[in-house]
């Protein structure tokens, strides 16, 4: 829920996401889905404005949103961390690297000085950096770089979750393979647990075990990553899917979801994505869909649901 | 890349030494503090000591720079002014950026309430007039060289914090902020970590520039009889007590002028030179 001049918006609706230790959720869905405010609602890192009216945001158990700011902060970096998609204008520019990465380590484990060192250039090795840079300032290294950084920044504590909100986008294609081999090595060796948001079906393809797409601040359809990628059944999801060009069918032209995702204060009544909708019912206009749960371990929020996973 | 990085320290000492008009201003501030703590050796003549047969002399063999409209050494009383003119400079800059930057500071990265009742103090100060303020503290405290520190201390920081909030509201959109709230970093130490290297550049010249305009208000609040009494000169009150006869004779208030000048100069080049050093962005491997 967000608090706007206009008065109150409602902006995510009914977001459900489940991870489980060692697994990764890929978040997808395109730009002004609700992919990074949701991210943010996790960490409690709303602005001003945005309040979590309703739900719960469990940790192992514990309810985020019932503890205070000092026991928040406590589990920012300790328990859950996270990537930006910047890794440009992440890291402070006076602060030499090192520095940076020592940050969590005495904020939360108290670490100083030599040992604090030690394990920070450990840290840096584990993300494929050269000890010698630990004293570097972020100007010095690459985009690729710096991204490890911030990875080993976020790694400090050995967190159980880590958010990474598109932590490729900025990055060349080389060194975006490099930047999630490097998070698939983290996730086998730590066992954490990652939700990766991208709007890039083929990352998500190479990284999730489990895909939920969002839509207009709500997921439309959730599934093991396999079985969405395969068979995908809401028609966003499908239409998502048929955009990414591929080597097999050569069409003269990418196919173009039409029209545009509508702004959290002009949301319709009935299905949101109805308007771009290539198979919709009157039905749609009348009721707002709900996710309903398919015994595959998929949920797909459209009245045409069924019909879709059967044909 | 570097072989061996040299410790950080040394680092900057030799990046500071190639910077040349920082090395300019470090010498002419070197110079002015150590004229200011040696005074009494230095001084040609007691700078209070009076010659009513030889008053506004010209600069002479006796005199290098000339006597005042009693007859003392203007020489020898520049010489001793540094000391009250680099006291009240220093007190109220370091009281003004102690106090401006952490109300400013907490003002800008903790918004809400805490800004509200800040920047409204700020606001009050700023309505008066700095005479005012001064005429006031002189009221409480008697005159003196404490007043002035005191009552520009007062004047100085509601505009130190303004600048700092300002600062710190445009450093708080960047994303390593966010990230290091996302370590879990407490934000008074994020503030003092992260924003306050990022903003020093600019308080910095803010300061350097502060020295002169300090002076010169020291100067005024001298003139009104509520600062630095005779016979103890202060830079700012030789130019006022010169001021009257510039036309005839220009000496006193030249040199003082030429003084203060040099100084201010000497500030702002160390100023700038400091800036420039301590940002790592403009010096590559």
């Amino acid at each position: 829920m967000f608090h706007t001049e206009a008065g109150p918006r409602e902006v995510l609706h009914d977001i459900s996401l489940q991870v489980q230790p060692g697994e990764i959720l890929g978040l997808v869905g395109e730009s002004g889905s609700g992919k990074s405010v949701t991210a943010l609602a996790i960490m409690r890192l709303l602005a001003e404005q945005g309040r979590i009216s309703a739900g719960r945001i469990a940790l192992d158990g514990v309810d985020l949103l019932g503890l205070d700011a000092a026991e928040m902060r406590a589990v920012r970096g300790r328990d859950i961390a996270m990537i930006f998609q910047e890794p440009m204008t992440s890291l402070n520019p006076l602060i030499t690297i090192g520095l940076q990465i020592e940050e969590s380590l005495h904020t939360h484990l108290g670490l100083r000085g030599r040992g604090a060192r030690d394990r920070g250039i450990e840290l840096l090795i584990e993300v494929g950096l050269p000890a010698d840079r630990y004293d570097a300032y972020p100007h010095a290294l690459s985009g690729g770089q710096r991204q490890r950084v911030m990875i080993a920044m976020a790694m400090a504590c050995a967190p159980r979750l880590l958010i990474a909100d598109e932590p490729t986008t900025a990055l060349d294609v080389s060194v975006q393979a490099q930047i999630l081999a490097l998070m698939r090595k983290l996730r086998a060796d730590h066992g954490a647990a990652i939700v990766l948001i991208t709007h890039d079906m083929g990352v998500i393809a190479q990284m999730a075990d489990r895909v939920a797409v969002m839509y207009a601040g709500e997921i439309v359809e959730t599934a093991p990553a396999v079985t969405l990628l395969a068979n995908p059944v809401h028609p966003y999801t499908r239409l998502l899917l048929d955009c990414i060009p591929t080597t097999r069918r050569r069409r003269a032209r990418l196919p173009v979801i039409h029209g545009q995702i509508p702004g959290f204060g002009s949301i319709v009544a009935g299905c949101r994505f109805r308007e771009r909708c290539p198979i919709a019912l009157p039905v749609c206009a009348a009721a707002p869909p709900q996710l309903e749960v398919h015994d595959d371990g998929r949920a797909v929020r459209c009245w045409r649901g069924d019909e879709a996973m059967t044909t | 890349m570097s072989a061996v990085p040299a410790a950080p320290r040394s680092r900057l000492l030799r990046r500071f030494r190639r910077s040349r008009g920082g090395m300019v201003g470090a010498v002419i501030v070197v110079v002015v503090i150590l004229v200011a703590l040696l005074a009494p050796l230095l001084a040609p003549h007691p700078f209070d000591a009076t010659d009513l047969l030889n008053t506004w002399a010209p600069p002479d063999h006796v005199n290098r720079l000339g006597t005042d409209r009693l007859g003392r050494d203007i020489a020898s009383r520049l010489i001793m002014g540094a000391r009250v003119s680099l006291l009240v400079a220093s007190s109220v800059l370091a009281i003004t950026l102690c106090v401006g930057v952490v109300f400013g500071g907490v003002a800008g990265l903790f918004g809400g309430t805490a800004d509200g009742l800040i920047m409204r103090a700020v606001d009050i100060v700023l309505a008066f007039p700095e005479v005012v303020l001064a005429i006031l503290v002189a009221a409480v405290l008697g005159t003196g060289t404490t007043t002035v520190i005191v009552a520009l201390s007062l004047v100085w920081w509601p505009g130190i914090a303004r600048l700092t909030r300002s600062l710190v509201l445009v450093q708080k959109q960047e994303l390593y902020v966010d990230a290091a709230i996302v370590c879990g970093t407490p934000r008074l130490e994020i503030l003092w970590r992260h924003i306050l290297p990022n903003i020093a550049a600019p308080l910095l010249v803010r300061a350097s520039i502060g020295v002169g305009f300090i002076i010169m208000a020291e100067a005024t609040l001298s003139f009104l009889g509520l600062g630095v009494q005779e016979p103890t000169p202060s830079w700012g009150s030789m130019i006022r007590d010169g001021l009257p006869t510039l036309r005839s004779d220009p000496y006193l208030a030249m040199f003082s002028s030429i003084v203060i000048g040099v100084t201010i100069i000497g500030f702002n080049l160390l100023g700038d030179g400091l800036r420039d050093t301590l940002d790592p962005r403009l010096h590559g491997h």
